[in-house]
């Protein structure tokens, strides 16, 4: 933390003068890390698009970030800056993207996989009545708008 | 604030779950298995915290008598490894996914209602 | 199940979950309190064995035997995601030559910072992996900005450069000699200072760790990248198939 931070306030004292972050104004910072973690992880799940949930939960790691840095962990921050903000995410896309042909063209252009009996395309078809159906509406991120 | 840190961490596991429990997208579940994953490291991280206290490092200060308290060491080599190592785990489930997309033709869970040679 | 009863129940036993686990924190000691006699130890033991990082003291020596735990579980979800991210025969043949080798028109502005912080960022990487046992920082840290990093020439647009660079057989060796080479290390080193067990340790893992995330980062850029539907019956004669 910076070192001009007015560190008067604390309860044990801090004989050195380093810069420990403490007092109310640590108190208020983490109480505000922890509700802004809160909400991102609820935003994560909320969000029912896949694929604007891997941006949400790019945001939510660099908050747990955060959250951890005004912990005093910058170890932890350090492995969750760069799992939750980089690799996580980046994971998570490219599995979105390795099987896009199985959510996207649900209606299913030429595709007959395996040749099974029960073919896939009716599945995939009743799949997305029925997400439209019980997850349609109320959705804050809107998904189903392009379908 | 005595126990608003513990609280949280529940939530966050809590609502992982929910997500998980409602998902109809195994890469959906995949993402909120993660999100109660970090519930855990938000409470490991919440017990060691020292009001008053740095980071335990002591390159450029001196260790506690002289320096200061600081944060529990403990917690904070558990949850550091087990970001990382979650984080391959969460890569597997998803090379999971990945597999039954494939094979199967779909990621619904309610899709998939029996396990198929 | 239905959703609304699969619900219900998730809302049964959540209920009891949360009255629980609300229950056991209003007896865990308060949040910020002073009382940590596990941080107490742990922290006069880094000192005593000459580590000015307590974590890294902790996470590779004071209990490296958990992390050698970790580390096993980190080999086996590698190789498992990897095994199961192989692309097919059939698959790779599908493509008739129709990769898409990433974004097709970079600006060249990208390009260039892609170019320009691949070398940075490697360097950090390098950094953050030595100096685990002074600063903040250590091979699990280290280990994730290396392997990462080397994917940013993907967002250069270069993506046969990737390939050149990363050749995927040789990731897979050294991950695997990385790992025994934290077993040995960790038998070897019951008998040396901490001083320099931890570097040691942390080296491993940074290796370790860096060649796990790489090989899956690049399994998953074939698997996005590569693949294409399969052909229809078509043999199921499947074996790893190196793209071209």
């Amino acid at each position: 933390m910076s070192p001009n931070r007015p560190t008067g306030h604390a309860p044990p004292p801090d004989p050195l003068g380093l810069d420990a972050l403490s007092g109310p104004l640590a108190d208020t910072f983490i109480a505000a890390a922890l509700a802004l973690a809160a909400l991102m992880a609820t935003a994560v799940v909320l969000t029912r698009r896949t694929v604007r949930q891997a941006i949400v939960l790019s945001g939510y790691g660099m908050v747990l970030g955060l959250l951890f840095l005004i912990l005093q962990a910058p170890d932890v921050a350090m492995s969750q800056i760069g799992v939750g903000t980089v690799l996580l995410p980046l994971i998570v896309v490219l599995a979105l993207h390795a099987t896009r042909r199985y959510r996207d063209t649900a209606t299913g252009n030429g595709r007959h996989d395996d040749g099974r009996p029960d073919g896939a395309d009716t599945r995939n078809d009743t799949r997305a009545d029925t997400r439209n159906d019980t997850r349609g509406g109320g959705q804050a991120d809107g998904r189903g708008a392009g379908r | 604030m005595s126990v608003l840190p513990y609280l949280t961490a529940g939530w966050i596991m809590l609502v992982g779950v929910y997500g998980i429990v409602t998902s109809r997208d195994l890469i959906h579940a995949v993402v909120c298995l993660s999100v109660t994953q970090s519930g855990t490291y938000v409470l490991l991280l919440a017990i060691g915290y020292r009001s008053g206290a740095t980071a335990p490092v002591f390159s450029d200060r001196p260790p506690p008598p002289a320096g200061g308290p600081v944060t529990d060491p403990v917690v904070q080599a558990m949850a550091l490894t087990d970001i990382v190592v979650g984080a391959t785990v969460t890569a597997l489930l998803l090379a999971l996914a990945v597999q039954v997309a494939k094979r199967r033709g779909t990621l619904d869970p309610d899709a998939l209602r029996s396990l198929e040679p | 199940m239905t959703p609304r009863a699969r619900v219900a129940l998730f809302a049964f036993g959540a209920a009891g979950t949360a009255a629980l686990y609300t229950a056991g924190t209003l007896d865990l000691p308060g949040f910020g309190g002073a009382w940590h006699p596990y941080a107490d130890r742990a922290v006069r033991q880094a000192v005593a064995h000459g580590t000015p990082n307590a974590v890294a003291s902790v996470t590779f020596d004071q209990r490296a035997f958990d992390t050698l735990g970790e580390e096993i579980i980190l080999l086996a979800a590698a190789v498992a995601a990897v095994v199961l991210l192989r692309v097919l025969r059939r698959e790779d043949e599908d493509t008739d030559g129709s990769h898409r080798h990433g974004p097709a028109d970079v600006p060249d502005a990208l390009r260039l910072v892609g170019h320009l912080l691949l070398p940075l960022t490697l360097t950090v990487g390098v950094y953050v992996v030595a100096h685990g046992h002074q600063s903040p920082g250590g091979g699990f840290q280290g280990g994730v900005i290396l392997g990462t990093a080397v994917h940013l020439l993907y967002l250069a647009g270069d993506y046969p450069a990737l390939r050149r660079l990363r050749p995927l057989p040789v990731f897979e060796a050294a991950e695997a000699v990385a790992a025994a080479a934290f077993v040995v290390l960790a038998l070897a080193a019951t008998g040396w200072a901490a001083t320099g067990r931890v570097p040691a340790l942390n080296g491993a893992v940074g290796v370790e760790v860096g060649c796990a995330l790489t090989l899956l980062l690049g399994r998953f850029f074939e698997q996005a990248l590569l693949v294409r539907p399969p052909a229809p019956p078509g043999g199921r004669t499947g074996r790893t198939g190196e793209a071209p």
